[in-house]
């Protein structure tokens, strides 16, 4: 501990604080908008002068949106997809990513330009040929059909993640487990992977994250309301008002609905999403 | 007997990999194959297909369309990657500090990346509206604006307004990137530095930057790729308008396949819009390539 | 971590499972309908016609919620796999595209001559091509001027009865209340268009020529009409570039906007409310400067997919179009009813007190529609854009539509 403080450390910790402000400020300030207009009435809404908080909060507007939106329905489909494209995306993407980062084969170069190349593409624009062979498949209106879709977009995002992880195990362990007559599969499930369990907890978080809120297949693909996800019912709220105009404080109320998984589960993970993990994000 | 057993050791090594390419092979590879195929060709609304070579691509560029959406995407994509780039270079300076609340700092920024698109846009298009909006309200009680504006509905705002969304959304994700390339570069450095007298900006020009310098690099091109298919967030804040005025390139290719029922001219579109990336996809693999030994 | 990697996985499975599994569509015979933005559903008479069609012929009705805004590029996207729905909630511009495309079927052929018979003339008239029903008259929506009473009080001026009398009071009926005379859409094309038609025709122009070869709007009347709109604009509710029609209405009903042009949804929504609407009143058409006028008609529709169940779909699609199920939703949304039947079976249409129907029943005979050919989302498009710049006063009314008539007649001409 320092017994002075110079004016420069004052000074600084002065302008620490009031950039902290501003960076919550700028950040936070539409999720506590989000989070007002959720508890107005619908009068409120369309108040001027504009207000943040309304006088009496309303609660029962959640009560509403959990009713309109089905809401038990839309994370039980949600989750589903979620857990699907987790399991899938952890069985294909853990042996991927072992084989890149610790295993010597011919084609190596080539199949890591494809996982790079394979994020470059937007779902758009190949949305209908991937509808055709849904259809084709018999998969239009499942959840299996998202998983698939889930999958396969967030695939390389998550082996390149996993790949850095695995890179940084030392190549001496790998080696120490085969002179004890480990072969590759066992070396991957036994060894690689426990050691690996934070960073591949972070990619269960993006490909969680990735995966609830996707919308364009999920919008295009499912017809059936009883199979819609979280993200489809909430925007349904917001279009299906022929007559009565946006239910604003309905809508934001569902927003906050849908945002809370994802908060509770970033929380979970603060620990660890500083750290080097997420590194393999863009590395 | 062992050549045989290294053989099939080899082998294995591929069913590690298999799983994976057959999923990009049927999911990826083969619809691009065929948005390719398509943008040969004309097809009537009776369904009835003629090859015509390149008439879709010379007609996007004699239209009037081509040089709006590129000088839109340019806008989107460049103005775009180095505002989140900055402000997220600066959040993590900011974060990188010792101080009471670091951690749940970081919790807190990091809520706009995981709100889902849907939220998010929803929330700011509220924000945005002219009547009962909290940001027009805003700037009418700081005297910025003296009647309601409509930011999102005027051709000359509404791309500048969606941008914002956007970057508002991707900095959090920048800053944690840039805050762990932050955390790899060794304190004894900075020490270094202070005992020659360094103050905080020479070292961070002298020191910090040249050694994150890389790291921005392939985290600039990845976002920038992302930006250049952001079509989801267009889409749900202006549907790309008014007047095309927010439209970027992938939104002409969603326009003319599910507005107008032209599938072979968005085809086309969609090509040009792969050949674009091409050339963020080849920098981005020098620049991983360059880093990582494959 | 590996404990919470677990748990995690452990709840999404759980979650997915007592949540209960989803329900297996019951073997047998079924159709589906899709109706767009929960018409008919919210109310339960669907439900209810469904119930009664399965008592009655065995076959379930499963139905489909899609969004109006969203429709047309779902059924884009089922159609390139031919996945289509056997009956479906649609607009009178598609008529002539799916006609074309081969997806829909005439659906005189497969309904009874009686039921074709209860259509008045006029809505038969919108939907056919050739002689051949091509979709079934469902929803219509008269589109009339509606204006606040007080801001016209408050101003002191007399009912408008011409785009000019309108404009010249429109500064005046902005006050601390009601902050902005008009209310209108220059951004989503279908709605500035809803918005934008009822100018032209009342100029005497019109959006196509006789022959349906070019666009007709670039003439002198056409100029003039968009001129007038351009001027109203100034005094609009400021959101207009990025409104939606229900914005524009939710406008009107909170009285931020004291005039717009829309049908009885907006009042019948504050009736159903159970809010005052007694300051609104519909006043006929306004005239161009030739007394022209006409009400702005939007027909909704039925369309009959071709996917081998036309037989039964259109028999729910009469069983549906009765007094008891279709009627009633006609009634509580504030539409206009299309079938004679509608209009005997229940008294509120042609009862005279009622506010909200009643004038718009009347301005049903002025009624007039917008063109269906095969490439009117693209003309609509170019239009809606050119609108939006000369309101924005990045171009003027004769360059938006000289600029507009030539790509137009373009995408006409590669047809």
């Amino acid at each position: 501990m320092r017994k002075h403080h110079s004016r420069g450390t004052v000074l600084s910790k002065v302008l620490l604080v009031f950039l902290v402000a501003i960076m919550l400020v700028l950040f936070m300030f539409p999720v506590v908008a989000m989070i007002g207009v959720s508890l107005k009435t619908n009068n409120e809404v369309f108040q001027s002068p504009v207000t943040w908080f309304p006088e009496i909060p309303q609660w029962s507007n959640y009560v509403e949106t959990f009713r309109r939106m089905d809401l038990l329905n839309g994370f039980k489909n949600s989750s589903i997809v979620a857990a699907g494209t987790i399991l899938m995306i952890l069985v294909v993407g853990i042996p991927a990513a072992y084989a890149l980062s610790k295993l010597n084969f011919r084609i190596k170069k080539e199949v890591y330009y494809i996982v790079l190349l394979s994020q470059m593409f937007a779902p758009i624009v190949v949305v209908i040929p991937l509808y055709q062979l849904m259809m084709k498949w018999n998969l239009i209106n499942s959840l299996f059909s998202l998983i698939l879709m889930n999958v396969t977009f967030n695939l390389a995002f998550i082996v390149l993640l996993l790949k850095t992880t695995f890179d940084s195990i030392p190549k001496d362990t790998v080696e120490a487990a085969m002179i004890d007559g480990c072969n590759k599969f066992s070396i991957m499930t036994k060894i690689v992977t426990p050691i690996s369990s934070i960073g591949i907890a972070v990619a269960v978080i993006f490909a969680f994250t990735r995966t609830w809120n996707e919308f364009l297949f999920a919008f295009t693909f499912i017809s059936s309301s009883s199979k819609k996800t979280v993200i489809v019912k909430l925007y349904e709220i917001l279009k299906n008002n022929p007559a009565t105009g946006i239910p604003w404080e309905l809508v934001m109320a569902g927003s906050v609905l849908t945002t809370v998984p994802l908060v509770i589960l970033f929380i979970c993970i603060k620990d660890y999403i500083t750290g080097d993990a997420t590194k393999g994000a863009v590395k | 007997m062992k050549k045989d057993s290294i053989k099939l050791s080899r082998l294995t090594t591929y069913l590690f990999i298999l799983p994976m390419l057959m999923i990009f092979c049927v999911f990826i590879i083969y619809p691009i194959f065929n948005v390719i195929y398509l943008s040969f060709f004309n097809r009537s609304v009776t369904g009835n297909m003629t090859f015509i070579g390149l008439q879709n691509y010379v007609k996007f560029f004699t239209s009037g369309d081509a040089a709006l959406a590129f000088r839109n995407t340019a806008i989107w994509v460049f103005a775009g990657v180095a505002a989140k780039i900055l402000l997220g270079l600066l959040m993590a300076l900011l974060l990188y500090r010792k101080f009471v609340g670091n951690r749940l700092l970081t919790m807190i920024i990091l809520i706009p990346y995981a709100m889902p698109a849907a939220v998010s846009c929803t929330v700011w298009r509220l924000m945005y509206n002219p009547n009962f909006g909290h940001i027009g309200q805003f700037l009418q009680d700081i005297g910025i604006i003296d009647k309601a504006v409509s930011f999102l509905g005027n051709p000359s705002t509404s791309l500048i307004a969606v941008m914002i969304v956007n970057i508002w959304a991707v900095a959090p994700f920048c800053a944690l990137n840039i805050l762990s390339s932050l955390y790899f570069i060794p304190k004894d450095y900075y020490e270094a530095a202070q005992i020659d007298g360094a103050n905080s900006i020479i070292q961070f020009f002298r020191i910090t930057l040249p050694l994150i310098s890389r790291d921005i690099k392939t985290l600039a091109i990845l976002i920038g790729i992302w930006a250049f298919n952001s079509f989801d967030v267009i889409y749900m804040m202006t549907s790309g308008g008014p007047s095309n005025s927010s439209s970027i390139l992938v939104n002409f290719v969603y326009q003319n396949a599910f507005e107008f029922n032209k599938r072979t001219y968005s085809a086309a579109i969609s090509v040009i819009c792969f050949l674009v990336l091409m050339v963020f996809a080849v920098l981005y693999v020098q620049s991983k390539m360059k880093e990582e030994e494959i | 971590m590996k404990k919470f990697l677990v748990a995690l996985l452990v709840l999404l499975l759980s979650v997915s499972i007592f949540a209960g599994g989803a329900k297996e569509e019951e073997k047998g015979k079924s159709i589906t309908y899709v109706t767009l933005g929960d018409t008919g559903l919210s109310n339960g008479y669907l439900q209810k016609a469904a119930e009664a069609f399965k008592e009655k012929t065995g076959v379930e009705v499963v139905f489909e919620s899609w969004s109006y805004s969203d429709a047309y590029q779902k059924i884009l996207t089922l159609a390139e796999s031919g996945n289509f729905p056997d009956a479906m909630y649609g607009f009178s511009s598609w008529t002539e595209l799916f006609m074309e495309a081969g997806w829909t079927v005439p659906i005189n052929e497969y309904v009874s001559q009686e039921f074709i018979d209860d259509f008045s003339q006029a809505a038969i008239d919108v939907c056919s091509v050739d002689g051949n029903l091509w979709a079934l008259p469902s929803y219509m929506s008269v589109r009339s001027v509606l204006i606040n009473k007080n801001s016209l009080d408050a101003a002191g001026a007399e009912v408008p009865e011409t785009w000019e009398e309108f404009l010249a009071i429109a500064p005046k009926l902005q006050n601390e209340v009601t902050p902005y005379a008009y209310t209108l859409v220059a951004g989503h094309p279908k709605n500035t268009l809803d918005c934008y038609l009822p100018f032209l025709w009342a100029y005497g122009g019109d959006v196509l020529s006789p022959d349906r070869k070019t666009v007709a709007f670039n003439t002198p009347e056409g100029v003039a009409s968009l001129q007038m709109y351009v001027d109203i604009a100034k005094y609009a509710e400021p959101g207009y570039g990025e409104n939606t029609i229900n914005e524009t209405q939710a406008a009107f009903t909170n009285q931020t906007a004291a005039a717009y042009i829309h049908n009885g949804q907006g009042l019948a929504a504050l009736q159903a409310a159970g809010e005052d609407y007694s300051w609104a009143e519909i006043l006929p058409p306004l005239k161009g400067p030739d007394g022209d006028a006409y009400s702005y008609g939007v027909m909704d529709v039925d369309l009959l997919f071709k996917t081998g169940n036309e037989e039964i779909a259109a028999q729910w699609l009469e069983f549906w179009h009765r007094a008891q199920y279709m009627g009633q939703v006609t009634k509580e949304l504030g539409f206009v009813p299309n079938q004679k039947s509608i209009i005997e079976a229940i008294p509120d249409f042609t009862d005279p007190e009622n506010a909200l129907v009643a004038p718009f029943v009347e301005f049903e005979g002025m009624a007039k529609f917008k063109p269906s050919i095969i490439c009117w989302e693209e003309i609509q498009k170019i239009m809606a854009d050119h609108i939006t710049n000369a309101v924005f006063g990045r171009e003027t009314p004769a360059e938006a539509w000289a600029a507009a008539e030539k790509e137009c007649n373009e995408v006409i001409a590669a047809q």
